[in-house]
């Protein structure tokens, strides 16, 4: 009789647990806007190689409360022989790296699995644990965004701060902030990149003295040199201004 | 003395041991499927969502509390219609906030929800676009590689009051009147204030000529907006000339094959223009007979924008009469 009253209590604790773990991972991932998978792990089957190691198994990107993007980095410890699986996540800024959290257990997780598999679809993220499934939405569109984390930190741009920048090969190297400028965003040339333009936060327009040049375009103009050199067809100026090329950018004056 | 018990009423004791057991397994069940559910076909930020951007509300939410019609584009990123449709739900929002940029932010427990003042902006296609008008080949330009996106409709006098952050209530039909009272400068400033620019020329050039393929340097460009034809449609439904009723901000007339309303008639229409600044204003309008040769695509005036009666001369247009402007209407665009 005692140990069948043991083994309710054991059972009710455990279920308590994992409600804890799932209340709060979908209460949090409202605020879900992409996942980035690691390219190495296979989705829709139970991680279980290599047995008792920790794996990345991807990264969910969310908004704060402010609506400043933060990710949420997922690991799984395979189950081995002597332990079972631990699926765990730790809260990351966007710019670091998820992998510098990996041997760190103490955020949110959820221990005892003996089977973890997750899916991802264009609509869902689906996390399979043990005999549960449970599911995320993906946001249908970028005009509604969630936000369920208690993150204040401010974080804001001003005029003339570039929110997002791609180089000539079209590597992005700022990504894009530009819902965090003061006003309006404007696409400026500062780069070979014929696929993508930087922008930059401003409340003025181009073509004007010392505004960015407005964007005749690479096709337009069958252009195939550097963009950076004074009169560069690339940009435009309005009437009796020139196109030139300061600190890499092509401004009117 | 327990074994005696339990052998007398083992059925009863089984009972006991194994009905918690049960209720265990039903209650994992019935957890897993309504996990499920929360997490997504019944979720409460989905369907205000799609209120949001569609604009479907329920007839008997808006008596009383909201006299935007169903059928209205207004309806659709509008924050009082949808109040209205939340109290009537019983949807508990613990605060609400409307930016001047319309955006609306909705706090409903722990949850912040930021709704975009998106539903009306159409995306131009990436293409290589000559602007002016239809004999005109200098000013060719591309949007490749940037994504820009225009309003439909103009700028309405609801959508002022809120930039000023005006207490004013309006009615519909007030709220839906163009906005023709701000000076140039206010124009710009109000764009930029929406996260956008005074709309250019030519990418209202690029949104307006009905498209067609050809070499770079004879890009053909259509005289009126819904085909190549040059044929005009002399009726009040195509486009809005003298004659015809007075148009609102958010009608959709003088269509555009980008889904760009009033590119030809309805009001005049002021533009930043960086290839030629002095022709910035679109003259085409209800305020001209539809004979008259101003309702063409491409065809630019000058307006100086300090007054409504401002207008200065033709520009561009191999028009010789002047024509005087009233009610100069704009609109934004984005990157």
């Amino acid at each position: 009789m005692y140990v069948l009253l043991s083994l309710l209590l054991f059972i009710s604790v455990g279920s308590a647990q994992a409600l804890e773990f799932e209340e709060t991972l979908i209460h949090r991932w409202k605020s879900l806007v992409s996942v980035k998978l690691n390219p190495k792990i296979k989705q829709g089957s139970p991680i279980e190689e290599p047995v008792g190691t920790s794996l990345k198994v991807f990264e969910v990107k969310l908004n704060a409360k402010n609506f400043r993007p933060l990710k949420d980095c997922v690991f799984y410890q395979v189950p081995s022989s002597d332990q079972t699986g631990t699926l765990y996540l730790h809260q990351a800024k966007m710019q670091e790296s998820c992998e510098d959290y990996l041997l760190d257990f103490e955020q949110l997780k959820k221990e005892g699995l003996y089977n973890f598999a997750f899916e991802l679809t264009s609509k869902k993220l689906k996390l399979f644990l043990d005999s549960k499934v449970v599911s995320f939405s993906l946001p249908k569109d970028s005009m509604v965004l969630v936000s369920t984390l208690s993150d204040e930190s401010q974080y804001k741009l001003k005029n003339q701060d570039i929110c997002y920048q791609v180089d000539d090969q079209c590597e992005v190297l700022k990504k894009n902030d530009c819902d965090f400028c003061p006003k309006s965003v404007l696409n400026i040339i500062d780069s070979n990149c014929k696929t993508d333009f930087s922008k930059i936060c401003a409340d003025f327009g181009c073509g004007g003295m010392n505004q960015p040049a407005c964007i005749r375009g690479w096709s337009a103009t069958s252009f195939k040199l550097d963009y950076c050199i004074p009169d560069s067809p690339i940009g435009f100026c309005k009437p009796g201004l020139r196109v030139f090329c300061e600190s890499a950018r092509l401004i009117c004056k | 003395m327990l074994s005696l018990i339990i052998s007398k009423y083992k059925g009863i004791v089984a009972g006991l041991i194994l009905l918690p057991i049960v209720f265990y397994f039903i209650y994992q069940s019935l957890d897993k499927e309504v996990r499920v559910k929360d997490s997504s076909k019944l979720d409460p930020i989905e369907q205000i969502s799609e209120y949001w951007r569609f604009g479907k509300y329920e007839k008997k939410a808006l008596d009383q509390c909201s006299d935007i019609p169903l059928s209205s584009d207004f309806i659709k990123c509008h924050p009082e219609p949808l109040l209205c449709q939340l109290k009537y739900s019983g949807v508990k929002i613990n605060s609400y906030e409307l930016r001047n940029n319309g955006d609306l932010y909705l706090t409903l427990n722990q949850t912040r929800i930021l709704l975009k003042n998106r539903c009306h902006r159409v995306p131009l296609p990436e293409n290589i676009y000559s602007a002016g008008p239809r004999d005109y080949s200098e000013q060719i330009w591309d949007n490749l590689g940037q994504d820009i996106f225009i309003d439909r409709f103009y700028v309405n006098n609801f959508e002022v009051v809120r930039w000023r952050n005006q207490s004013l209530k309006l009615s519909y039909k007030e709220s839906i009147k163009p906005a023709t009272g701000l000076s140039l400068e206010e124009r710009h400033e109000y764009c930029f204030a929406q996260g956008g620019h005074l709309l250019q020329s030519h990418v209202m050039d690029a949104a307006s000529f009905f498209p067609q393929t050809g070499p770079i340097a004879l890009i053909k460009k259509s005289i009126y907006p819904w085909s190549k034809a040059n044929k005009l449609k002399k009726d009040c439904e195509s486009f809005r000339f003298a004659g015809c009723s007075q148009v609102s901000a958010m009608e959709r007339v003088g269509t555009s094959w980008s889904g760009v309303f009033h590119v030809l008639g309805s009001l005049p229409e002021v533009f930043e223009n960086p290839f030629m600044p002095e022709a910035n204003l679109k003259v085409s309008s209800q305020f001209l007979p539809v004979e008259n040769p101003w309702h063409q695509l491409g065809l630019r005036a000058s307006w100086l924008g300090r007054s409504e009666f401002d207008f200065k001369e033709k520009y561009l247009g191999k028009l010789e009469q002047k024509q005087e402007v009233k009610g100069v209407a704009f609109r934004c665009m984005y990157y």
